[in-house]
């Protein structure tokens, strides 16, 4: 059974087994578990990439370049001219910036291809490291930007695979997928995505659900996903002077998506209270507080003045609290408590979890005022983890870092880590819709789905060289859940290693955890 | 082709039997589609970035056209490298020689001036409208597409092109997909052995099937052509085998020409050759099926009425669409057109939309899909009552009993989350 214990761990908690590994593991499986929700000295530290505020500064030198190679002129041009000039720049901006976004695009398909610019990406790296930004044309701006998000990629996917600690990016990766932005949605987000996974979601993961919650949704990239950037209070200063009214998508994705869940308890009358709180969380840009360009800023101008009653209560607050308060209150709801329990139960147990195990998680949740540490305890010891049946099918990018970490793949460059996972259809920051990749077997469980994992399948084992007989080595990854009728089929394989590798990848037990 | 290009109901029974040669190969596996196939098919292109109608249905009538566009402008009918002649005035861009032959040939039909109720020239929220078949970009999780199979009366079966499926298909429909595979394809003697290791797990051993299967219908994708064409020519196989499904969607990209789209000749015009070669590929593909199809091509938005600062067009509002097909009343431009004077426009830069898609799609899911009217104003498309289906689309669509009086332009519905203001609102207070 020790065995048994050790291959749960790595697979059905952590991204799967490395060789070896649940020797490492052995008996202690739940301290191996536990070990890590408290030891962060494998955490990826080193980040050694842009800021989120570096990225958006990348961001505004690129619309200058390209305005400049146009010839074209600004609405106003002097960040010092009156708040009205200001705000008609800004709002100006705001319309040329959707006018003039390219679609970065894949074959036909909605959402953005990565693999289509890995020349870019190489370009970027070789042509333009040493060039001063102001110095860069438009075009090199954009491949600089372009390259932010290919390093993000690239660093969490080489630590996802050598991590001895793959149960913390487990973590990461859930909660990233809860609160999932779209990193080609606009070039400002291809600059700032993989940075708020690193600023935002990285640091909470053992911490306070609502400190995480806040970090989130007052980061520049949530507030431009959502458009709450440029939403306007109708009353505001701003709203007065240019009818201008709120844009409630941030508002609703937090109350349904983020914390209460969309039978949360709230209504329309309930989102556009928050949605008016929370005008004015926007992003220091270069007409309004340019002192603060690419950061998190509260402008009053836009913001929507007066009390607000949300879910039956008056927020008095003014200004940045206002908005503060409300999102505290449904942090640590008990609506709150039961949808991420859900959601957590069904990410790492299976998609028809056991109700027993949504009410530990919630009941954590709720006890201990969503602390995140306690809540994935909680998931350590419950007992329905341990019961041994591994239903949960893999989704596309926990099966490609599954394979990398089986066979070993330590040294990924980004490019071939956006050409993997685009290969099977999951790349990345690369999901357009807030609710983040599909959760459930019926999506990931399709015919194109399995065919590009047998064709990736293939292609890895064909770059595994001089290692163990297969069945030995999916013996190794799997221990003894690995069924005899699955151990039969890899033996059944011909001489070709290829072949054997390629059946063990895609084995049951190795497509589910 | 050889067959006739008019609709005859007998021929319905002889279709069936014609592509018995495919029949085989969908027998042997389990693709998903529906029991009670439909005869008659639906394909739905969505050319993502937002195309350049203007340059692709060109005004040649309209010197306001040629003095926006002073070097990417398509000359007129006639003229070296000019438009193709379609009637009323407009014409084809010269790369779309086999479209202006269908067009001709009564199969073809232009709605122009068109968009869905959304015009905030966004690629993502347009792509969204377009395809939620609301009118707001609600992050509505099923397209209407998808819900429209599930209220039609034959049932038809859904299928995807693309590794993802697009939202207009996403629903409560289970739709398969079909994807050009990225990497090379496994050894067929790994995936039949990985076929049999799967049977204790039916789930995954039905999908990989599916995969078998359409890829046995496909044959060797080199036949196919390459990019657009072969989206298309898959589509066009799989759908027209015996059983094959009867609502499918496919993506076309790269529309979105902000700099240096050229005229006659250059990167839209490449485009839009690749786009021409697709449908008649898909032409082909669907053999005598064709006679029983519909084809859909919309974009999410039309560009900007000039040309920017770098030989390109930025996002608009008013496009062009096409609605073809053998069972398509086409060698017409429908709808309403709104005029190219400045006071005539959107915000005095974009064409007006004076067209509601849902219109165009809602007479072809009548005439051609038989979807009750009450299901398309509330479940297909809903709270769109005012926005009533485009009569006499196809050649088997009910006479209207008086001829119908030419739509007003429908006024753009108020957003239903006020943004911000646009550039000639802001003047006004400068």
């Amino acid at each position: 059974m020790a065995n048994l214990k050790a291959q749960i761990a790595l697979h059905k908690f952590g991204l799967g087994a490395r060789t070896a590994e649940a020797e490492l593991v052995g008996t202690q499986a739940q301290n191996w578990l536990q070990t890590q929700l408290t030891d962060l000295s494998s955490d990826l530290d080193s980040y050694d990439l842009p800021s989120s505020k570096e990225g958006i500064e990348l961001f505004f030198a690129f619309l200058e370049a390209e305005r400049a190679e146009r010839e074209e002129d600004r609405v106003t041009t002097s960040a010092a001219s009156s708040p009205k000039h200001r705000l008609i720049s800004f709002f100006s901006e705001i319309d040329r910036m959707k006018r003039q976004q390219m679609l970065i695009e894949d074959d036909g398909v909605r959402g953005p291809s990565l693999a289509k610019a890995q020349n870019i990406y190489l370009e970027a790296k070789q042509n333009n490291a040493s060039k001063p930004a102001e110095t860069k044309s438009s075009d090199e701006l954009l491949k600089d930007i372009i390259g932010i998000l290919y390093e993000d990629i690239g660093v969490r996917t080489q630590h996802a695979v050598v991590t001895p600690a793959s149960f913390r990016e487990a973590l990461v990766r859930f909660w990233s997928d809860h609160f999932n932005v779209f990193a080609n949605k606009s070039l400002l987000l291809t600059a700032c995505t993989g940075a708020m996974e690193r600023e935002a979601i990285r640091p909470h993961i053992t911490g306070k659900f609502s400190d995480m919650l806040i970090a989130v949704e007052s980061h520049p990239a949530m507030l431009a996903y959502l458009d709450n950037w440029f939403s306007v209070g109708p009353d505001s200063w701003a709203g007065k002077q240019f009818g201008l009214g709120i844009n409630e998508n941030l508002a609703r994705e937090i109350l349904e998506l983020h914390t209460l869940g969309v039978d949360g308890g709230y209504d329309q009358d309930d989102i556009i209270a928050f949605a008016n709180a929370i005008t004015g969380w926007s992003i220091g840009n270069p007409d309004i507080q340019p002192e603060n360009l690419g950061e998190f800023i509260f402008e009053s101008l836009i913001h929507q003045p007066g009390p607000q009653t949300f879910m039956g209560k008056v927020y008095l607050g003014t200004g940045q609290d206002q908005g503060l308060e409300i999102l505290k209150s449904v942090a640590n709801h008990t609506n709150t408590a039961r949808f991420i329990a859900t959601k957590l139960a069904k990410h790492f147990h299976s998609d028809s979890p056991p109700e027993s195990l949504i009410e530990r998680l919630g009941k954590a949740f709720i006890d201990s005022d969503g602390d995140l540490l306690v809540v994935s305890s909680a998931l350590v010891i419950a007992p329905e983890m341990w019961e041994g049946d591994f239903p949960k099918l893999r989704n596309s990018e926990e099966f490609a870092i599954a394979a990398l970490r089986a066979f070993g793949f330590d040294e990924l460059t980004p490019q071939q880590s956006v050409f993997v996972f685009n290969a099977v259809a999951q790349t990345p920051f690369s999901q357009p819709s807030p609710a983040g990749w599909p959760k459930t077997e019926d999506s990931w469980a399709s015919s194109s789905i399995l065919s590009a994992r047998i064709n990736l399948a293939e292609m890895l084992s064909g770059f595994v060289g001089g290692q163990a007989p297969p069945v030995s080595f999916a013996e190794n990854i799997l221990g003894d859940t690995l069924s005899d009728h699955s151990t039969n089929s890899i033996k059944g394989a011909s001489t070709d290693k290829v072949q054997g590798y390629t059946l063990f990848l895609m084995t049951p037990e190795f497509q589910r955890r | 082709m050889t067959c006739s290009h008019r609709f005859d109901p007998t021929r319905r029974g002889v279709l069936k039997g014609a592509a018995g040669g495919l029949a085989l190969a969908l027998a042997s596996g389990n693709l998903g589609f529906s029991a009670v196939p439909s005869d008659n098919k639906l394909v739905v292109i969505i050319l993502r970035g937002g195309m350049d109608g203007l340059n692709v249905v060109v005004p040649t009538f309209a010197n306001e056209y040629y003095a926006a566009r002073p070097d990417i402008a398509i000359a007129p009918v006639g003229e070296t490298n000019g438009a193709l002649a379609l009637s009323e005035g407009f014409g084809l861009h010269p790369a779309l020689v086999g479209m202006a032959a269908m067009y001709d040939e009564g199969q073809l039909a232009v709605l122009h001036a068109a968009s869905a109720p959304y015009s905030d020239r966004s690629h993502f929220d347009g792509q969204d409208v377009l395809e939620n078949g609301t009118d707001a970009a609600t992050f509505e999780q099923s397209g209407w597409l998808n819900r429209a199979l599930s209220v039609a009366p034959a049932l038809p079966a859904g299928l995807g092109i693309g590794s993802t499926l697009p939202l207009i298909l996403k629903g409560e429909q289970s739709v398969p997909n079909w994807a050009a595979p990225v990497l090379d394809p496994a050894d067929p003697e790994t995936v039949s052995k990985a076929l049999a290791m799967y049977g204790p797990d039916p789930v995954l051993q039905a999908a990989l099937q599916g995969s078998v299967d359409l890829t046995a219908i496909i044959g060797e994708p080199g036949d196919l052509g390459s990019g657009h064409e072969f989206l298309a020519r898959a589509a066009g196989k799989i759908m027209s085998a015996e059983g094959g499904p009867g609502g499918c969607s496919i993506s076309f990209g790269g529309w979105d020409t902000h700099a240096n789209q050229g005229g006659a000749t250059g990167a839209l015009a490449g485009n839009l050759g690749g786009l021409d070669a697709a449908l008649l590929g898909l032409r082909e593909e669907m053999g005598a099926a064709w006679e029983q199809t519909v084809v859909l091509v919309a974009t999410e938005f039309g560009r900007t009425v000039a040309q920017n600062g770098t030989g390109g067009t930025d996002h608009g509002v008013g496009g062009a669409s096409f609605v073809l097909g053998g069972a398509v009343k086409g060698g017409r431009i429908l709808g309403d057109w709104p005029g190219l004077a400045t006071n005539q426009l959107l915000d005095e830069r974009d064409l007006f939309p004076a067209n509601d898609l849902r219109g165009l799609f809602k007479g072809v899911l009548r005439d051609h899909w038989g979807v009750a009217k009450s299901d398309l104003n509330t479940l297909v498309f809903p709270d769109s009552a005012d926005t009533p289906a485009m009569d006499n689309l196809l050649l088997s669509s009910a006479t209207p009993p008086e001829p119908v009086p030419i739509p007003a332009p429908t006024p753009l519905p108020t957003p239903v989350n006020p943004k911000f203001p646009n550039i000639p609102n802001l003047r006004d207070f400068q």
